[in-house]
């Protein structure tokens, strides 16, 4: 009989496992580098003092010195701690879904044929990954019904700045760049839409959403005028609800003068469905590792496809991939591009992967890939909204597109389990979900979208454990309260997230903040 | 050395004893005993009770000490949680009165408690309100039928849980949350209005009632200063006649260096040239161009005028013209509106739906809303 595993008897591997600063032993070592050969050495001879001043560190790099054992003991337990992408983390990382990643994959981009190019090559050395390079546009062009798309940016985020840049950069070559000086977006879309145009100088009017979830057409209007640039939004929203005015919106902020881009770094449900070319829009990016297949890697090295309109396509950052009829060659004469916005080509191993996983699709296999992610995402949301406590706001009773944004303000209102309890206690069934971004226009948010990849068992057995979260919070709320129980780590204290002050990135910044006589300090210390 | 901290709790004993026995409130003596004559038990001392309990469970009251008031005010709280005490102020009588609540509440000020819990509805918040004022940092145990004021935490666990951030660290935002509280005979009456008696001083994650540990990252003290130095932006040759509220009273702080809480303040050229001034001030002042109105909702409710700013009346808008109204709010205090709409009731309905449509709220420096704004009396 098949086994199924049971996630309440799930338990994460726990040790005691230092930072690796904190292993530090002077004098300790892993491996002993050789001498040189004095014949060598006389030949050659003093190697450093060859190089030239501006090259060498005057002291050396503050790195712990810690044996091999150790290495290799902290690392493979750090490993043993992690929640593990590709396994469990997935279904609750919702609008930042980390979707299949197809382990075939890893075996291309290892590969020697491109793991040892290098971006410096004659471009006649590098035919084939130019050309693949060349093809995903082609396929990604297919997809949205834009015109031209660069893989340079290094993330979604990246790849929004990348668009608010080339939206400027329209407006300053027809005069207008001061005057229009305004971005448009809403409330639920990704952050990013508001904060790179406001990285790239622009002032951001965000519209909140009517009980249908999405912002009404009068909404839109009271924010255009002759100052606006453009509209930055996704759609659907992280509500999972699609706004069907959409192109009414792009029309009414053309005529007031602005571009329109469309955030797609999701669009997992709708990949074969609509176009961004269809409902109007001049730019739009999708996230490789949101819709095609790349791993996320946690904040990178991933890939931001931005793409864009013929009318823009200009503004590009340069070099592009283009092809003359018989080879391909890189393209630097772009005088009205906004620049580089990263260096070389982007991420090529991603740009390999993504390439595979729609050659290995195709154009059906896309649409279904799609279709199957919203009937997965309804699926759940009838199962979930089957618990008492829990309501999915706005557009109630109707469907959602490929994730939902659940709120469990009822249970937390009767049993004083918010959220983030929840969320600590699911860890202890192992699995992993995300909230919100902040504010929470949501009250106890959790967003969740469970892609296309998985079984009805699998989503039968997520369902399964929100039921005994819920169930949990109102029989044992001290259990939830004080979980996680099965986890290396335990609650912890977020209020430093807060503070530029006590929050602490990295080892040395910890220790300017916290080593010098202030009172939250370690013992070790 | 630091002194020993302290945490006061101050129970209103009858609080809440109106939603059961259908009362819609709890205020005044006759729907007191009306209440138990119907049979409901006070559920109060039992709700501070679960706070105190998480609280000592989870070390949240090592070192510290407890003050409590006496009887059903605290002292029994304390006993169902286990939890050692000091009882401060007298015996009571077996049916507890505001005043009884203000009396204790002031002798916790006296003591200088460094938190004070309260458990009850609005009309317990008002009666700290009216005893400890805008300055001591208080939080309010969800108890009453009416919690309407974001002083309460949504929860007796989740207050529990603000407690012991509040007191464990210092250096955790505070900021000033609405005392709201419905006007009890008239809702009897089938009428609903609010009033807008004050302001407390909470932990900030109280005000999004979201039960949070921290503020969020984007803390709503930092888009008040955002918002401040927007308004500074433009300040030069400018009249601002800034309504009530915290984060107003950030811009206050920002133009003039300071100003009032609860007050209608008249700022020019950096200098507040009218504090808490009333509508007939204001008229006497407003020149016949160049001034704004600076108004920002109640948090929870929406009000942007007609609640705690009267002074801003029918009169003062036209003087200054409709177009001259700047709304100001963090992104935390739209959100903390549920998605319901910005609301107006001047006591002139046709100017409350002339006002009526999308306004733009300034949330930050470069930063705007688009928001829903209805008159009140539609709902």
């Amino acid at each position: 009989m098949r086994h199924v595993s049971d996630p309440s008897r799930y338990h994460q591997a726990r040790w005691d496992e230092p930072l690796i600063f904190e292993l530090h032993e002077p004098g300790r070592r892993g491996i002993v580098v050789p001498q040189i050969d004095p014949d060598i050495q006389g030949i050659v001879g003093d190697v450093v003092e060859a190089l030239p001043d501006h090259l060498r560190r005057s002291t050396p790099p503050n790195l712990p010195e810690i044996s091999q054992v150790e290495v290799l003991r902290h690392f493979l337990r750090l490993s043993q701690q992690n929640l593990a992408g590709g396994l469990v983390a997935d279904m609750g990382m919702a609008t930042s879904t980390v979707k299949y990643n197809p382990i075939v994959h890893e075996a291309l981009v290892r590969s020697p044929e491109l793991a040892a190019l290098h971006p410096y090559q004659d471009e006649r050395t590098t035919q084939g990954i130019l050309e693949i390079i060349y093809r995903l546009e082609t396929l990604l062009c297919a997809i949205s019904g834009m015109d031209r798309f660069t893989f340079q940016p290094r993330a979604g985020s990246a790849a929004i700045y990348t668009n608010a840049a080339i939206i400027r950069a329209y407006h300053e070559s027809r005069g207008e760049g001061e005057k229009r000086n305004e971005i448009i977006t809403t409330v639920f879309s990704h952050p990013s839409d508001a904060a790179c145009p406001a990285t790239a100088g622009f002032r951001v009017i965000t519209l909140y959403p009517e009980e249908t979830g999405y912002p009404s057409v009068d909404a839109l209007k009271t924010a255009l005028s002759e100052r606006t640039a453009g509209l930055m939004i996704t759609n659907p929203d992280d509500t999972g609800i699609f706004n069907p005015r959409v192109a009414e919106f792009v029309r009414l902020v053309h005529e007031a003068g602005g571009l329109c881009a469309y955030d797609q770094a999701n669009a997992n449900g709708l990949i074969g469905i609509t176009r961004a070319a269809e409902a109007g829009f001049d730019l739009c990016h999708f996230n490789l590792h949101k819709t095609f297949s790349t791993p996320h890697a946690s904040g990178g090295p991933a890939t931001g496809a931005a793409g864009v309109k013929a009318e823009l396509a200009r503004f590009l950052p340069t070099p592009t991939v283009e092809f003359d009829g018989r080879r391909f060659y890189l393209d630097y004469e772009r005088p009205d591009s906004i620049g580089k916005v990263g260096a070389f080509h982007g991420v090529v191993p991603n740009v390999l992967r993504a390439y595979a996983w729609i050659m290995s699709l195709g154009a059906e296999g896309l649409r279904e890939a799609a279709q199957v992610a919203v009937l997965n995402n309804n699926y759940l949301l009838t199962k979930l909204l089957d618990i008492p406590g829990v309501t999915a706001p706005f557009a109630e009773g109707e469907h959602r597109i490929e994730q939902v944004r659940y709120s469990w303000q009822q249970l937390a209102e009767e049993t004083g389990i918010g959220v983030d309890d929840l969320a600590r206690r699911a860890a202890d069934y192992g699995i992993h979900f995300f909230l919100s971004h902040h504010p929470f226009v949501v009250p106890n948010p959790a967003t969740v979208e469970p892609t296309e990849s998985y079984t009805q068992a699998d989503l039968d057995t997520h369902a399964a454990i929100w039921a005994r979260l819920a169930e949990e919070a109102r029989t044992d709320p001290d259990i939830v309260r004080t979980a996680p129980h099965k986890t290396p780590i335990h609650a912890i204290d977020e209020s430093v997230f807060d503070d530029p002050d006590r929050w602490a990135t990295s080892w040395r910044a910890y220790l300017r903040k916290y080593a010098e006589g202030s009172d939250g300090l370690p013992a070790f210390l | 050395m630091s002194r020993v901290k302290r945490l006061g709790l101050i129970v209103n004993p009858l609080a809440g004893i109106g939603g059961p026995a259908g009362l819609k409130g709890s205020d005044g003596e006759d729907v007191q005993a009306l209440a138990l004559e119907r049979g409901v038990r006070p559920m109060s001392a039992e709700r501070a009770a679960q706070t105190l309990a998480a609280l000592k469970q989870n070390n949240g009251l090592e070192g510290l000490q407890v003050l409590v008031g006496p009887g059903d005010m605290g002292a029994t709280s304390a006993t169902l949680a286990k939890v050692e005490v000091e009882v401060v102020g007298t015996p009571t009588p077996a049916r507890t009165s505001a005043d009884d609540t203000k009396r204790v509440a002031r002798k916790m000020k006296e003591r200088g408690v460094d938190l004070l819990l309260f458990a009850g509805g609005d009309g317990t918040a008002r009666d700290i309100f009216d005893a400890v004022g805008p300055d001591v940092p208080v939080l309010g145990i969800p108890s009453g039928v009416k919690i309407q004021s974001p002083v309460f935490a949504l929860h007796p666990l989740i207050a529990a849980r603000i407690a012991a951030g509040h007191l464990r660290e210092k250096g955790r935002p505070l900021t000033h949350a609405e005392v709201i509280d419905l006007d009890e005979s008239s809702l009897r009456n089938g009428e609903v209005t609010t009033c807008l008696y004050g302001y407390l001083l909470v932990p900030e994650a109280t005000s999004g009632r979201q039960g949070r540990k921290s503020g969020t990252p984007a803390s709503d003290t930092r888009a008040q200063h955002e918002i401040a130095a927007r308004i500074a932006d433009i300040a030069d040759n400018h009249l601002f006649l800034i309504g009530p509220g915290s984060t107003t009273l950030v811009v206050k702080e920002a133009l003039a260096g300071g100003g009032t809480l609860l007050g209608v303040d008249v700022i020019e050229n950096g200098r507040l040239i009218l504090a808490d001034a009333s509508e007939q001030d204001l008229l006497t002042v407003l020149p016949e161009t160049g001034a704004h109105v600076i108004v920002s909702p109640i948090g929870g409710q929406g009000y942007v005028l007609g609640r705690g700013n009267q002074q801003i009346s029918r009169l003062v808008l036209e003087r200054i013209g409709y177009g001259n109204l700047m709304v100001i709010a963090t992104p935390g205090k739209l959100a903390s509106l549920g998605g319901r709409p910005l609301l107006v009731d001047t006591g002139d309905t046709t100017l409350d739906v002339r006002l009526s449509g999308f306004v733009r709220v300034i949330t930050g420096r470069y930063d705007e809303a688009i928001y829903p704004l209805r008159a009140a009396s539609f709902g």
